[in-house]
C-alpha cells in the first residue's frame, strides 16, 4: 500500500492543476488517470500519425489572472495568437454569424429572402396564440423560413429533441432581447463596418484566442511533466473501485485497478476527484445517502470524425455550424486554422466531423467503419470535400462531455454537496462536474 | 483551473478558504471565449424541456 498526502483522480485539466500547485509546495500526490496515453481530459490532444486534433476546439481565454499567469508558468514558450473565425454554413454558402444582412441576402438569393420576409409577415400578421412549442415561438418571432434556415436544426442536432418537443419558455429565455427588426438593423449596421452599441462586442467577439502551439494537450503534458519534477506520480491506465473513508483514523483508502488488472491500494489524507460524480459515489464507501441524486444526473456525449485528405477548397474558419437538415452532424472543426502544426504537412486538409449524440444512441453506438463511411458521404453532400479526396480518417469518442444542466440538475447536485461537506470533508469534488453556479447564457 | 488552484489552497492550509462550489469555470473563458458547440449547450445552462 501506498501512502501520500493526496490523491487525485483524473488528469484533466482540473487535477493536473491541483496537482501541480499541491506538488510545487512540496505535498505528496499521486493522479491516478483512467486514460492509457493521453493526460489532459477534454483539453487531450488527440494524436494519429503524426495529425493532432483537439476534442471539441479549445480557446484559451481567460478573466481570471491567476489562471492566464499559470498557463504562462506551466507553458512558457509554446503559446500562438490565433485569429478567430466561424460562420454558419449553409446550402453551400457561409454567413457570419450574429447574420450581416447584406452577406445574408447575397448568400439567400433574392427569392430566398423575399420568401423570408414573407413568411416573417405573415407571421407577425398572424401569430400562433400562446406559443407551446419552440417551433411555435421561434415562427412567431422570425417567420417559419428563417427558423427551418438558422435555428431549426442546429438545435435538433445538439439537445436530441425536435423542436416541436421543446417547450417554449426555453426559447423565451434563450432568445431573449433578440428579435428580427433590430437584428437587420444590427446586421446592416454590421454590413457597413459598424460595430452595434450597446458595449456587446468587447463580450460577444473575440477576434482572436491563445493556443498551445500543439494543441491544449501540450499544456497538460508539460503541467505532467513538471507534476513529476516535483516529485508527484501520476498513474495511468488506472480507475478506482472504491474508496473508503475513515473519520476517525481521517484517512481514505482508494482501491484502483488497472487497465491490465492489476490493483493497487493507496492511503491518503485527502481525494480530489475530477471523476464523473454519478462513478464517484457509486465507489465511495460508506455509501452516501444522495446517490440516488448522483445517478439523475445527465450528461451529453460527444464524437468527432476526423477525415484527412488533400483538398484545393480551403477556408479560414476554426469551424464552422452545419445548418443543413440533410446531414446529423453539427460542426467541422478546421484543425489546419486552429494551428498549422496541426498538420504534418504543407498541404493536407484535417477536418473534425462533431456529431453530438447520448450514450447508447444510434450514432453512438455504430462501429468505427460506418460512421466513418457517414462522414465521408456528409461531408460530400455538404461540398466541403469530396468523397474521394478522404485519404485517411478515424474516430475519437468522448463520454460525458457536457453535463445536462437541466430544472433538476442543481437541485441534486446542492443535495450531493451538502452531504459530501458534511460526511466526507477530505474529498474535495473540482473542475466541471463540481460547479454549481452555473449562469445562464444566451446562445449568439 | 481554478477550481484546482482554490482545492489545492485549501488542503495546503488544512481548512476551507475557498468554497470551490461556488465558481464557476465557464467564467473562465467568457461568454464568447467557448467554442460553439458548448455555447449551444451550455448557454441554455437551461435545458430545453418537453411540451406539457
Ligand atoms: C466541445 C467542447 C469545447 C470546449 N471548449 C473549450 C474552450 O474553448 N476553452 C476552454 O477553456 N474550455 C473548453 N471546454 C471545456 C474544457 O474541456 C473543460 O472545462 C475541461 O476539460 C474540464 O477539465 P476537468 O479536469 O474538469 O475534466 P476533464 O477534462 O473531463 O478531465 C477529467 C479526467 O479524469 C479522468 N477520469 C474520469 N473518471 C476517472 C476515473 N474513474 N478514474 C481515473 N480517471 C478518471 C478522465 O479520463 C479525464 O482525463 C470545452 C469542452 C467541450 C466538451
Amino acid at each position: 500500500m501506498e501512502t501520500t498526502d493526496t490523491l487525485i483522480i483524473g488528469a484533466g485539466p482540473a487535477g493536473l492543476t491541483t496537482a501541480y500547485r499541491l506538488a510545487k509546495a512540496g505535498h505528496g500526490v499521486v493522479v491516478i488517470e483512467q486514460d492509457k496515453h493521453y493526460v489532459g481530459g477534454i483539453s487531450r490532444t488527440v494524436s494519429y500519425k503524426d495529425f493532432l486534433f483537439d476534442i471539441g476546439g479549445h480557446r484559451f481565454f481567460s478573466k481570471w489572472r491567476e489562471v492566464v499567469a499559470l498557463w504562462n508558468e506551466i507553458l512558457p514558450d509554446d503559446f500562438l495568437d490565433r485569429p478567430r473565425l466561424s460562420r454558419i454554413y449553409y446550402a453551400g454558402k457561409f454567413y457570419a454569424y450574429p447574420l450581416k444582412a447584406f452577406e445574408a441576402l447575397r448568400n439567400l438569393g433574392f427569392k430566398q429572402c423575399l420568401a423570408c420576409l414573407a413568411s416573417y409577415a405573415h407571421a407577425r400578421a398572424f401569430p400562433i396564440r400562446d406559443p407551446r412549442t419552440f417551433h411555435q415561438w421561434m415562427r412567431n418571432e422570425f417567420g417559419e423560413r428563417l427558423f427551418s434556415i438558422f435555428f431549426k436544426t442546429y438545435t435538433e442536432k445538439v439537445w436530441g429533441m425536435d423542436c416541436d418537443a421543446i417547450s417554449a419558455d426555453w426559447a423565451a429565455q434563450r432568445i431573449k432581447g433578440l428579435n428580427l427588426s433590430k437584428a437587420i438593423i444590427d446586421g446592416v449596421a454590421r454590413s457597413f463596418g459598424f460595430k452595434p452599441q450597446g458595449g456587446t462586442s468587447a463580450k460577444t467577439l473575440i477576434e482572436s484566442f491563445r493556443y498551445p502551439r500543439r494543441g491544449p494537450g501540450m499544456m497538460w503534458d508539460a503541467a505532467a511533466a513538471k507534476i513529476k519534477a516535483s516529485g508527484g506520480r501520476i498513474a495511468m491506465d488506472r480507475s478506482f473501485e472504491k474508496l473508503t473513508c475513515d473519520p476517525e483514523r481521517r484517512t481514505w483508502t482508494v482501491e484502483t485497478i488497472g487497465g491490465d488488472g492489476t490493483r493497487e491500494t493507496f492511503q491518503a489524507r485527502h481525494v480530489v476527484s475530477s471523476a464523473p460524480i454519478p462513478e464517484l459515489l457509486a465507489a465511495l464507501s460508506p455509501t452516501p445517502l444522495t446517490l440516488f441524486h448522483a445517478r439523475a444526473l445527465k450528461y451529453r456525449d460527444f464524437l468527432t470524425v476526423v477525415l484527412i485528405g488533400r483538398t484545393p477548397r480551403q477556408w479560414p474558419d476554426n469551424w464552422i455550424y452545419i445548418h443543413d437538415p440533410r446531414v446529423k452532424v453539427g460542426r467541422v472543426q478546421n484543425f489546419r486554422s486552429w494551428s498549422p502544426e496541426m498538420i504534418p504537412d504543407a498541404t493536407s486538409t484535417c477536418l473534425g466531423l462533431e456529431y453530438f449524440c447520448s450514450e447508447g444512441d444510434d450514432l453512438w453506438d455504430m462501429v468505427d467503419r460506418d460512421l466513418i463511411a457517414l462522414a465521408k458521404q456528409e461531408i460530400s453532400a455538404i461540398g466541403l470535400l469530396r468523397g474521394e479526396e478522404v485519404t485517411d480518417a478515424c474516430v475519437v469518442r468522448q463520454k460525458k462531455a457536457y453535463p445536462v444542466y437541466d430544472e433538476t440538475y442543481l437541485e441534486n447536485l446542492r443535495m450531493i454537496r451538502f452531504e459530501l461537506a458534511s460526511r466526507f470533508p477530505a474529498l474535495h469534488l473540482v473542475g466541471r462536474n463540481a460547479c454549481t453556479n452555473t449562469t445562464t447564457r444566451i446562445m449568439r | 483551473m481554478m477550481t484546482g488552484m482554490l482545492t489545492a489552497a485549501n488542503i495546503l492550509a488544512g481548512r476551507t478558504l475557498y468554497d470551490v462550489w461556488q465558481v464557476n469555470e465557464d467564467a473562465e473563458y467568457g461568454e464568447a471565449g467557448v467554442s460553439g458547440a458548448r455555447e449551444a449547450l451550455a448557454s441554455a445552462r437551461l435545458v430545453p424541456r418537453r411540451v406539457a
